[in-house]
């Protein structure tokens, strides 16, 4: 996109998709990455660019929660919803983090402005991000939450006015009214395509939903959510239900929720009478905090990079394979157990079934994805159909047996990941 | 409970059907069957696996089940099966009427009873059918209530606690429930209240009430054991919940929130209540088989939160406000009821599931009838319960699952998934007959080596039954360690 200058909003032929719409979700994040990439800074620009992200979304909670609780239960809001991004450094990523702290922001805001930044916040996020679609839903709610609290007031018409913005700007992406249709399906929030993508928290995210989600739950039994209305009642539990379908949102529950609990244990152990009544900002002990915070956010954040460099090193393991196997001619197709070997196998000018935007692409090439990742009884005619000569299995895998009685031979093997090839195929 | 007794009403025809008319939805009846039989027969619990497995003989065994695998073993047919069943199902129907009935004397109301029913009752479904952790729902619902007791009779919860101990190993429940409890209720009344001394007195109590069993302290061994036991990976109860569970999704998810919604604004024992639905919470979230226990317990406990915390739940709303209301609530809701609950029923009895075999029930059957010692391996491991006890039948692993040793469940997942190893590790154990389903990795690779040694003995819409020539068998995986170079550095 940078090189054409011009928006692709179908796959491009690195894929099977060739053709099909949904190629432009994300643009504006993978423009971001492929600048930073580029730039003289490389792999550390991209770092930077996470830490700053992290570092904003705590901001940004920060200065939600001090509104309504003593500085003490702003660090714990913080240190929640820190726990709940645990996993979201690499892998689950930390886009969720901070344009959920910002819509939350926004949705907090009066009078037009408020209605302003709902709507900017909306259009960046869904040109960053299929996750993007969560933003009218949580205006929705938190309309509902208005009126469910009061049925006719200015605050309740200013949030459905802001609701109608962000369904609107969901329209602002150059996928244009089928935006939402798209990100629903990318979102596929309890499919599983196998490999790396089983969105389900437990598999995504384990480390934030055993110990962040687990305590926000228990914080929430413990305090309670209804401390400040139904208002944020009512978003906090459709952020609850939305993160646990899919790991990635883990973050999104703590940003909602943090600040309700801060507030219900701010009138529960600081003596403060009425949770909706403001407390006084405390800023310089909210800076402290969020400095302490944000020392552990970068420690940890530099921790989960050592993680993520084990992680990149499994998900480069195939590249001297995949080299081989793109010096290798009459290579038609490749497909991969792991959609992140495949993202690998793009960049060397080898076409994929499909890579992880697998959410969006047609379901032909869904089904025959999970056939073949899945060993199901109709992995070889997928092959056949969408020419495959080649594919990544992990070594130990069902498919791995198949092929070899099949016939494909193994161009490469390790411990962890073969390429065989179809018969007839290769040297 | 005047919403409450027709809704369980409709969820006890659903029971009832599933109980007495479907198939069993796992092996494990088959094998406790056979557990009862051999307990009566010996007059003794055997306390290892015998010869009915190839791969495990001799490996200890606390087959938990014994009472339930007694009376399961004199009800095979006819009418017993049909009260057996039918007892089971009127376990989840007490589970369910007791914790209603708990939740009032909580001071719930009958909305709030009544939507928290219907959220308990689904948690059900998922776990439910003629299985020994079902007839231990009412004890823990029993066991809940009487930790609410005020005064001597809630010392019974320790009988409870026995009695569940020789039931089911959840009874390992008991004596944490009952600490947690108790330290709640020392939190609540700031300091070593009656009730408070009552809750701990009881789970000392419950703590060695769930030794009084065949195993003593063997069970709750065990239990702690299983809790961190790495088999349950391959165990699709145990995984932990998601959203992808319907049970969840429908039934627990929604009380979770409104747990975290109403617990709060008050009530006399808040933090009792809070620590104990953290407690479930943690199970909730870690396996799915947890869901039950967990609708089953935060049922009393959400719905006197819910009346307390919203105005539409409130008790008010309890009498009815004119002649017409009445008339609505005296007749024509247990009209409704009524009729909904035949509806479900018949349903039920009309639906083309009760024919389904989900468990391979020909298949396995159909290899008794073949010659000779059959060392049997079932690709899914619970089809292999319905061999145990069978004459020249061994079993590779089935639904006993705890005394197996975690190699065999390996050498399992490395057959069951066609790993590269699956070969040797047939031969390793001598495995000469194996049922799959129809056109799994499994069965096609089986396939694909017809030719040489494997040949399908049965066949059925569904499923296979593959068996091997003794002879033909060790030269066949010679020929494939030579196909596979690759083979013997790969990881099970």
């Amino acid at each position: 996109m940078i090189a054409a200058v011009a928006f692709a909003t179908t796959f491009g032929p690195e894929t099977a998709a060739y053709g099909a719409d949904g190629g432009a979700l994300g643009w504006l994040a993978a423009a971001a990455n492929a600048r930073l990439a580029a730039s003289p800074l490389g792999a550390g620009a991209a770092a930077a660019a996470t830490t700053a992200s992290t570092l904003g979304a705590l901001a940004l909670v920060a200065m939600r929660t001090q509104r309504r609780a003593s500085w003490p239960f702003v660090l714990g809001a913080l240190a929640l919803v820190l726990l709940c991004s645990l996993d979201a450094f690499h892998g689950a990523g930390t886009t969720t983090l901070f344009f959920g702290a910002a819509l939350v922001a926004a949705l907090d805001l009066g009078g037009t402005l408020g209605i302003v930044a709902v709507g900017a916040v909306t259009i960046v996020w869904c040109n960053a991000d299929a996750t993007g679609l969560l933003a009218p839903v949580l205006a929705l709610a938190n309309a509902l939450g208005r009126m469910l609290e009061a049925r006719r007031s200015p605050a309740v018409t200013q949030a459905a006015i802001s609701a109608l913005v962000a369904c609107i700007a969901t329209l602002a992406t150059p996928e244009l009214a089928r935006f939402p249709q798209l990100a629903l399906a990318s979102l596929r929030l309890v499919d599983d395509f196998g490999g790396t993508l089983a969105w389900a928290p437990a598999a995504v995210a384990a480390r934030a939903y055993r110990v962040g989600f687990f305590a926000l739950i228990a914080g929430s039994f413990a305090l309670g959510l209804r401390e400040r209305g139904s208002r944020e009642a009512l978003l906090a539990s459709v952020a609850i239900v939305v993160s646990l379908a899919n790991g990635a949102l883990l973050p999104l529950a703590a940003i909602v929720v943090a600040p309700v609990l801060a507030a219900a244990a701010t009138v529960r152990f600081g003596g403060v009478r009425d949770a909706r009544a403001a407390v006084r900002p405390l800023v310089p002990q909210t800076l402290v905090a969020f400095a302490a915070i944000g020392a552990i956010a970068i420690a940890l954040g530099f921790a989960s990079r050592a993680g993520a460099t084990n992680a990149t090193r499994a998900e480069s393991e195939p590249l001297p394979a995949l080299r081989t196997l793109a010096r290798t001619r009459d290579i038609r197709g490749v497909a991969c157990a792991d959609l992140a070997w495949c993202d690998a196998a793009i960049p060397l000018g080898l076409r994929v079934l499909a890579d992880h935007r697998i959410g969006a692409m047609p379901t032909r090439v869904q089904t025959a994805q999970i056939a073949i990742v899945r060993a199901k009884q109709a992995w070889l005619r997928a092959a056949d159909d969408f020419h495959i000569d080649a594919i990544v299995v992990g070594a130990d895998a069902t498919l791995a047996t198949l092929l070899a009685a099949e016939g494909w031979h193994p161009l490469s093997r390790t411990d962890r990941i073969a390429v065989y090839l179809r018969p007839g195929r290769g040297p | 409970m005047k919403y409450a007794w027709l809704i369980v009403g409709v969820f006890a025809a659903r029971f009832f059907a599933t109980a007495i008319a479907f198939p069993q939805v796992d092996g494990d009846l088959s094998w406790q069957r056979w557990l009862g039989r051999t307990i009566a027969a010996n007059g003794a619990i055997p306390r290892a696996l015998g010869r009915d497995t190839f791969t495990a003989p001799g490996a200890p065994w606390t087959p938990q089940e014994w009472l339930f695998s007694l009376v399961a073993a004199r009800a095979r047919d006819g009418i017993a099966w049909d009260l057996f069943a039918g007892g089971i199902a009127l376990c989840a129907v007490a589970a369910l009427a007791l914790g209603s009935w708990h939740a009032v004397r909580r001071g719930a109301s009958a909305r709030a009873v009544a939507v928290c029913v219907v959220l308990a009752g689904l948690t059900l479904f998922g776990s439910f059918g003629v299985r020994v952790q079902v007839a231990a729902w009412p004890l823990l619902a029993l066991f809940a209530f009487l930790l609410d007791v005020e005064g001597p009779w809630a010392f019974a919860a320790i009988a409870v606690a026995a009695l569940w101990s020789n039931v089911h190993a959840s009874a390992m429940l008991a004596p944490v429930l009952a600490a947690i409890a108790a330290v709640g209720t020392f939190v609540d009344d700031r300091g070593a209240s009656t009730a408070a001394r009552r809750l701990g007195l009881i789970a000392v109590g419950s703590a060695l009430a769930i030794c009084l069993n065949p195993f003593g302290p063997e069970l709750p061994r065990y239990a702690l054991a299983l809790f961190n036991s790495p088999f349950k990976a391959q165990i699709s109860e145990w995984h932990p919940t998601d959203l992808g569970d319907t049970t969840f999704a429908l039934g627990a998810l929604p009380l979770l929130l409104l747990a975290c919604v109403a617990v709060v604004p008050g009530g006399p024992r808040r933090t009792r209540d809070t620590m104990l639905l953290v407690a479930l919470a943690y199970l909730l979230l870690g396996a799915v088989r947890n869901v039950a226990l967990f609708g089953i317990v935060a049922l009393p406990l959400v719905a006197p939160a819910l009346t307390r915390a919203f105005a539409f739940f409130a008790k008010k709303h309890d009498a009815p406000e004119n002649a017409r209301a009445e008339k609505i609530a005296r007749v024509a809701l247990p009209a409704f009821g009524f009729v909904l609950a035949i509806v479900v029923g018949t349903g039920l009895l009309r639906s083309t599931e009760r024919t389904h075999d989900d468990l391979a029930t020909h298949a396995v059957a159909s290899v008794a009838t073949l010659p000779g010692e059959r060392h049997l391996f079932c690709a899914d491991f619970a089809w292999c319960g319905l061999a145990v006890g069978v004459p020249h039948v061994r079993v590779f692993l089935d639904g006993r699952a705890d005394p197996y040793p975690l190699a065999v469940w390996m050498d399992f997942d490395a057959i069951a998934r066609v790993r590269p190893t699956w070969r040797a590790t047939l031969a390793r154990y001598d495995v000469n007959t194996i049922v799959v389903a129809k056109d799994s990795p499994l069965d096609r690779i089986l396939a694909l080596d017809a030719a040489r040694a494997w040949h399908v003995t049965y066949r059925d819409a569904r499923f296979r039954v593959w068996a091997r020539d003794r002879d033909a068998a060790y030269v066949d995986v010679r020929r494939s360690a030579r196909r596979e170079p690759y083979s013997r550095d790969c990881r099970v």
